[in-house]
């Protein structure tokens, strides 16, 4: 069944000002459990805004948005931001244990295992200002995995980093997702990445709308050398192109 | 494989940069010793500009140098300072308490809610721009002649420059460090107590270095005015038997004190609370 | 909640819903100006709780009453007047040495060298020292209270100063040059803009310092002024007086800080507030 369902949301920012800005509208879509589910769009199109409105840190204007659990709980939630958002005064541990609600032992060591999956087990009791920033990020992963979400946002959780890193920690999410099955929105605005990475990609277009909803049925794990996986992301950035072109004549009239 | 590439580059080092160091090595050297020089010009100036002075207004209106540090030695040596400073350092936290226990909340207040920093903004910018004099008289009308008078000018003072400073730091409270906690589903508790409160301690502490300079020379003040213990008080007997040297030696004694006490405990204190800071980086690894 | 499986739905209020169930008459009580309104009427009512609770401690009626009589009695401007003669050369003279001195130590590191013990020693000698001293060096007359508000307002104007010269980007100093920028130019357009916020940030704090002085050499001299005239009433043992005094001298203070530095600050401090 659907974990999230999203149903005519749209947003305006500084409603009711001279300032007031549509950013989100009419956005229509449901995700199903363990699924991996990319959403991109060229940078300004909206992605985190709506990002933060799943996760409640921000209000929308109208429409509805509702969270499933199949356990007779609320739903929880993991977020990886963009920057690695940490506790600079708490060590790498206590941050991961910051988001916990359950602060016992098997907490403690559940954390320490997807600590040491983002191969950071020695790094425990660091500061923040002690690790660089691929390894900060990679904590920031860890983090939302451990709090064994229902629903794991990621917006754009790589793209502060060098390209080598981002490859090395693309593989590392990959290998992460295949073992614990969470449900995934991840919002990017590549979509190499997002064919790498995702079963269905929801293409955002400027003014807040889906153009395209586009199912990716490749084996994994994928390999970026892999051609089938070349072929296709080759084929969905034609269509981007195309979007690109409508963006382009409908400006003006708009 | 990098790795090599960069030891291979550092590893040659040319063969007499020893040589063309040593030249810029006695620059700096030559550098340092000229600071070190003008920094002891800059005292001895000072010195000749007093006793210029004594000189100029006669020893009893302005006592040599010599003669206020004899009175000061004098001082130390009977070992009655103790109690005098003790009171004073004692009222001097004490108000600093209680201007922590009341201006902290209010700078909470005012840096987290519209609301209060509409209600308190007015009063206390107004507040901080009152002449220390006010307070202290203001205190002892309030206490007459007690201890509790100096204790109310040092809060009175310091208090809103610490609620304006607790408020300045929740203000620059990095919010995507709260939109992160609200994400996770924390608690307005747990976000209080892990994300605002380490944010504001470090400008606390500038706050309590600022008002401390300050908080001081209120609480001497006060006692000077009317006070039954403290060194301020000892300032106003030696100023009624006329006795300069005694009164400069009392300030300079009472100024060297809390520089020591700066040094030692705020010092302290803030070291250990801050050591996730980057600059503490080194000391901390 | 759909009974037919276990599941929670959590669903969200939008900002259209929300906006619905406020009531107007909540918006108009938790806005700026009724929390201004509120924050008077509190101080006023904590003003007449503590004068009833303390016997010394005069209330509102009483303080206006006694600032109309010594209206009445023409004590007021007389005493005003040669306070702030007093006051005002005091920190003019603060201001033109504390820039002088500043801007050297902001320049070059030996100047910084010399003056960084004489400027620590002089922030930390208290006023109430420079009242003592300067009223028995000079008497009674104007010369005590204006030395006494010189010397502790003129080191913090140092201070600031030189920490604005100091900040003024090395790296843009160096562009000037590269550029062979004119020295006069490049004070006018790069060193005076850069300095501007801190020099009057300096003699904001240098004057709030300086009241104190000018007040208590008042006090301990004999020569008239608001701090004379303020002690009388203390020493007569009628506190209304003293507190109208207050009154009237925080007032003035507050409209000068609001009306005058505030604006002085935010126009120098602009390029960087924008
Ligand atoms: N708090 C805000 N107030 C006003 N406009 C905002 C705010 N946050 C984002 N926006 C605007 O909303 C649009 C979408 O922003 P965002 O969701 O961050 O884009 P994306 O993540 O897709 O790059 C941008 O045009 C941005 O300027
Ligand atoms: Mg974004």
């Amino acid at each position: 069944m659907a974990v999230l369902t999203v149903k005519n949301l749209a947003k305006t920012f500084n409603l009711g000002t001279p300032r007031a800005s549509r950013v989100l509208d009419d956005i229509t879509f449901e995700v199903r459990g363990q699924t991996f589910v990319s959403i991109v769009g060229p940078s300004g199109c909206g992605k985190s805004t709506l990002l933060n409105i799943i996760s409640g840190v921000e209000e929308h204007t109208s429409g509805e948005i509702s969270l499933t659990s199949d356990e007779g709980r609320p739903a929880r939630m993991g977020y990886v931001f963009q920057d690695p958002r940490l506790l600079p005064w708490r060590s790498v541990l206590r941050n991961m244990m910051y988001v916990q609600d359950d602060q016992g032992e098997a907490t403690v060591a559940r954390a320490r295992r997807y600590l040491d999956m983002v191969g950071l087990a020695k790094n425990a009791d660091f500061y923040p200002g002690q690790l660089s920033g691929g390894m900060q990020q990679r904590v920031g992963i860890a983090r939302a995995f451990a709090v064994e979400p229902d629903l794991l946002l990621m917006d754009e959780p790589f793209s502060h980093l060098d390209a080598i890193t981002a490859r090395g920690l693309r593989a590392q999410l990959q290998d992460i997702w295949a073992q614990s099955k969470k449900t995934v929105v991840f919002v990017t605005h590549d979509v190499v990445e997002a064919v790498e990475l995702s079963d269905r990609i929801i293409v955002l277009q400027p003014g807040g709308r889906i153009y395209e909803d586009i199912g990716i049925d490749l084996p994994r794990p994928r390999r970026q050398t892999d051609p089938t996986v070349a072929t296709l992301q080759a084929e969905v950035l034609a269509r981007l192109e195309a979007m690109k072109e409508l963006g382009r004549t409908t400006e003006p009239v708009a | 494989m990098t790795e090599q590439l960069v030891g291979a580059a550092t590893a040659a080092p040319p063969a007499d940069r020893d040589g063309r160091e040593a030249g810029a090595r006695r620059t700096a050297q030559l550098r340092r010793w000229r600071r070190r020089g003008l920094l002891v010009l800059g005292w001895l100036a000072m010195l000749l500009l007093w006793e210029f002075g004594s000189w100029w207004y006669g020893s009893r209106l302005l006592p040599r140098p010599h003669e206020v540090f004899l009175k000061a030695v004098e001082i130390v040596e009977s070992g009655n300072f103790v109690t005098d400073f003790s009171a004073s350092v004692l009222k001097t936290f004490a108000g600093f308490a209680v201007a922590a226990a009341v201006g902290a909340p209010v700078g909470y207040l005012m840096g987290r809610y519209d609301y209060w920093r509409a209600f308190f903004h007015d009063g206390v910018t107004i507040a901080g721009t009152i002449p220390a004099i006010v307070y202290a008289v203001m205190s002892l009308i309030v206490f007459g002649l007690s201890n509790l008078g100096p204790i109310l000018a040092v809060a009175l003072v310091s208090a809103p420059y610490i609620a304006l400073n607790v408020a300045e730091g929740i203000r620059g409270v990095d919010r995507s460090l709260v939109t992160m906690s609200e994400a996770f589903g924390r608690t307005p508790r747990q976000i209080r107590r892990e994300v605002l409160i380490p944010t504001i301690v470090p400008f606390v502490f500038a706050a309590i270095r600022m008002c401390f300079a300050v908080a001081w020379k209120v609480e001497a003040l006060t006692e000077v005015f009317g006070g039954r213990n403290g060194v301020g008080f000892q300032i106003r007997t030696e100023y009624q038997l006329y006795d300069i040297g005694a009164v400069l030696a009392w300030m300079f004694l009472f100024i060297a004190f809390m520089l020591v006490i700066e040094r030692l405990v705020l010092f302290r204190a803030e070291a250990r609370l801050l050591a996730w800071r980057p600059e503490e980086r080194g000391t901390a690894l | 909640m759909s009974t037919a499986s276990q599941a929670t739905v959590d669903r969200r209020r939008s900002t259209s819903e929300i906006e619905r169930s406020t009531p107007a008459w909540r918006r108009r009580l938790t806005s700026d100006r009724a929390a201004r309104v509120a924050a008077l009427l509190s101080f006023l009512l904590v003003w007449v709780l503590l004068s009833l609770l303390f016997r010394r401690v005069p209330g509102p009626v009483e303080v206006v009453q006694r600032l109309g009589e010594e209206f009445a009695r023409g004590e007021v401007f007389g005493n005003f007047g040669s306070t702030l003669y007093r006051f005002g050369i005091g920190v003019a003279l603060a201001t033109v040495v504390g820039i002088a001195i500043g801007v050297l130590m902001g320049l070059s590191s030996l100047s910084r060298a010399f003056f960084e013990s004489p400027v620590l020693v002089a922030l930390s000698i208290p006023a109430i020292i420079w009242a003592f001293l300067t009223v028995m060096w000079f008497g009674f007359g104007d010369l005590s209270p204006i030395v006494t508000t010189f010397l502790t307002s003129v080191p913090f104007v140092v201070v600031n100063v030189a920490q604005g010269v100091r900040g003024v980007s090395r790296d843009l100093r160096d562009m000037s040059s590269t550029y062979h920028v004119p020295v006069s130019r490049q004070v006018r357009d790069l060193v005076l803009p850069a300095v501007a916020g801190y020099i009057a940030a300096g003699v904001r704090f240098a004057i709030i310092i300086g009241w104190n002085g000018v007040l208590l050499a008042e006090w301990f001299g004999g020569g008239g002024g608001v701090g004379y005239r303020a002690r009388w009433w203390y020493d007569a043992n009628r506190f209304g007086g003293f507190a109208a005094w207050v009154v009237l001298f925080v007032g003035f203070i507050v409209l000068l800080d609001r009306f005058v530095l505030d604006r002085a600050i935010r126009r120098a401090f602009r390029w960087r507030d924008s």
